[in-house]
């Protein structure tokens, strides 16, 4: 279901967690809430978890205000960073509370309760395990009954808090190939929180980033990587290295080269440009269009090759195929020319 | 001397165990001091008090604890230690849970304040307690009315028992409940939980193991207690004497071998008990198995 919040704040004595936060989220959408630690990302999804509750603005969901009602009756499940499992009781008994508790009226039969259990361990591929222990579960295993747990009320929004943060890259990659799936499957409106941006890039629909308690931009992966709203969205994407250049109508001087800008040109005048690895091209010679620079250091990282080049005192890094520059010598000291494809440039004031 | 001998035979007796190398040192070294220590002050008094009865033979022995009064003693002493360590149990839990959840002027103040049973000499709280509860006392003189006998009957056992055993309940609660990830509580609100099923069904099996290891220290501090209870009991055979106390009272008339009889008698009967808490206690933590 949609979630509407509208200038939502939360302050935690005088620190403001969350300034006047409005964000609209679409009816089976999975967005990423993405921010460094303290930019209060956490805070907002526990306000529309009901974790939380906001000092000021409204949180509506489907349409009917809900910013002071209780979690439960929000319709909201919710993944804890720590999977906040029962360690007291089985994988089955944890997936099952929700079934078990709160004000039903007639209690749910067991064959319900046990049908739809295993239904749900199904889906998460923990049949067999039903009468473990969380202690007894690897992180990815826990992981996965804290969602079974948090689907098994059917809920209308699903809510997930660093769900992959404390996983090994392998089992994480797996979980976010999975919980797309699961996302696909089930159409539950889906709001995670994430620091890493790739992960936020590579599972959402669209991507919120926060910093510092408000919203620096808000868009679809490709929408927030091709054009940066702000010095910041660009530098927390992976910005690349940071020059100073001087805007000019339509292209940036940087060390005296011709680049194009590929965001929202600022007004001409003194800028800092933002350019990424991958946009950086080498070049044998040294041509009309290309700067002089030094090879620093030379690291091969699987099918890449990453440098550090030396251009006019400034470090750049750039990333090469290794399969095409592989012949090319390219140790500390090689002298090389440089060309910029494209950068994001911000004015100074922004 | 001697300790340092034993110590060497402890050690090499410790090697069959240090088959797999270590990177922690000091395995033989800690091991020898923990078994010279614990026989010293634990085993060799212990072994003693089994041994005493001996000279009266099994039927001697069997005599002599079912005695009527020794009996009406011994059955004082376990009922009103364990009723002693139940009400402790839950209002220990009560007040853990204070301490623990909420802040408020003086916390600081009731929380030193649950040491002072530990603290004070047993002798001087058996007297306050007999002042207080006594038909002339404080709180006796209400009761007496409403024909509540409190000292000098089993139920000033029961009082003083209680007294001595809630720091025993509180401390071991205590830490367990400070650890409670508050994370659970959200996700049983989250998922529909009220407040009270999130007690019942999501912190009170997290704390149980504590609880039982409090009620189960509780209890067994109350059963050998002797200071507190003899003045506020009054002591009467077959009413409110306490298991303790008759052996003080066998040893004044150089009945050594009776003495050491009901001992043993109570050390079995509290080895049996505490066991039993102690499986019980694995059952309620049978999550943290392998």
């Amino acid at each position: 279901m949609s979630i509407q919040l509208t200038g939502i704040t939360k302050r935690f004595g005088a620190f403001t967690a969350v300034d006047a936060v409005d964000l609209s989220i679409e009816t089976g959408e999975l967005m990423a809430l993405l921010g460094p630690s303290g930019s209060g990302k956490t805070t907002l999804l526990r306000m529309i978890g009901g974790l939380e509750f906001a000092d000021g603005g409204s949180l509506a969901i489907d349409g009917v205000d809900a910013t002071v009602e209780e979690p439960h009756a929000r319709g909201v499940g919710f993944v804890f960073q720590h999977y906040a499992l029962f360690r007291h009781m089985t994988v089955f008994e944890n997936v099952a509370f929700g079934l078990r508790v709160g004000k039903r009226k007639p209690k749910l039969p067991e064959q319900v309760i046990a049908d739809r259990v295993h239904h749900l361990l199904e889906l998460v591929q923990l049949r067999p395990l039903a009468q473990r222990y969380p202690n007894q579960l690897s992180g990815g295993q826990r992981q996965r009954v804290a969602l079974a747990r948090a689907l098994a009320t059917e809920p209308r929004v699903l809510l997930l808090d660093e769900p992959f943060g404390a996983l090994d890259a392998k089992v994480r990659k797996e979980l976010r190939r999975w919980l797309r799936d699961i996302h696909k499957g089930m159409g539950v409106t889906t709001v995670f929180v994430t620091h890493d941006q790739e992960e936020a890039l590579e599972l959402a629909d669209r991507v919120c980033i926060l910093h510092q308690g408000r919203i620096e931009q808000v868009g679809t992966p490709a929408e927030v990587y091709d054009m940066p709203a702000s010095a910041f969205v660009c530098d927390f994407l992976g910005g690349g290295a940071k020059l100073p250049c001087t805007v000019l109508n339509g292209f940036a001087d940087i060390a005296g080269l011709r680049v194009p800008i590929s965001n929202r040109p600022p007004a001409p005048g003194p800028g800092i440009a933002y350019v990424r690895p991958h946009d950086i091209e080498l070049l044998p010679g040294s041509e009309a269009d290309a700067a002089a620079a030094r090879v620093t250091a030379v690291q091969p990282v699987g099918p890449e090759l990453r440098l550090d080049l030396d251009m006019g005192g400034q470090v750049v890094e750039a990333v090469l195929d290794r399969r095409t520059h592989g012949h090319v010598d390219l140790s500390p000291g090689t002298a090389v020319g440089v060309r910029l494809k494209r950068a994001n440039v911000y004015g100074l004031g922004a | 001397m001697a300790g340092f001998r034993l110590h060497g035979a402890a050690a090499s007796l410790a090697v069959p165990f240090r088959a797999e190398r270590s990177v922690i040192p000091g395995f033989g070294l800690t091991l020898g001091i923990t078994v010279t220590y614990l026989t010293l002050i634990v085993l060799l008094p212990l072994a003693a008090l089994v041994m005493r009865p001996y000279e009266l033979g099994f039927s001697g022995f069997v005599a002599e604890v079912t005695e009527p009064r020794v009996l009406a003693a011994l059955k004082l002493s376990f009922g009103m230690a364990f009723l002693g360590a139940c009400i402790n149990a839950l209002f220990g839990l009560a007040v853990a849970w204070m301490l623990v959840r909420y802040d408020f002027w003086g916390k600081k103040v009731v929380d030193a304040i649950v040491d002072l049973p530990f603290a004070l000499p047993t002798a001087v709280a058996g007297i306050a307690l007999t002042a207080l509860y006594a038909p002339n006392g404080w709180i006796g003189q209400w009761l007496e009315p409403l024909g509540i006998k409190v000292a000098f009957t089993p139920l000033g056992v029961l009082v003083a028992l209680t007294f001595i055993g809630l720091p025993f309940v509180v401390r071991t609660v205590q830490p367990v409940m400070e650890d409670l990830d508050k994370e659970l509580e959200e996700a049983a609100a989250s998922l529909g939980a009220t407040r009270l099923e999130t007690f019942a069904r999501v912190i009170f099996p997290t704390i149980l193991p504590a609880l039982l290891t409090g009620f189960a220290l509780a209890f067994a501090r109350a059963v050998g207690e002797y200071g507190s209870v003899i003045f506020i009991a009054g002591n009467m055979p077959m009413v409110s004497e306490i298991a303790p106390l008759l052996i003080i009272i066998k040893l004044e008339q150089f009945d050594y071998a009776g003495a050491a009889a009901i001992g043993t008698t109570m050390l079995g009967a509290s080895f049996v008990l505490l066991l039993v808490i102690n499986l019980l206690q694995r059952w309620t933590r049978r999550w943290a198995g392998i």
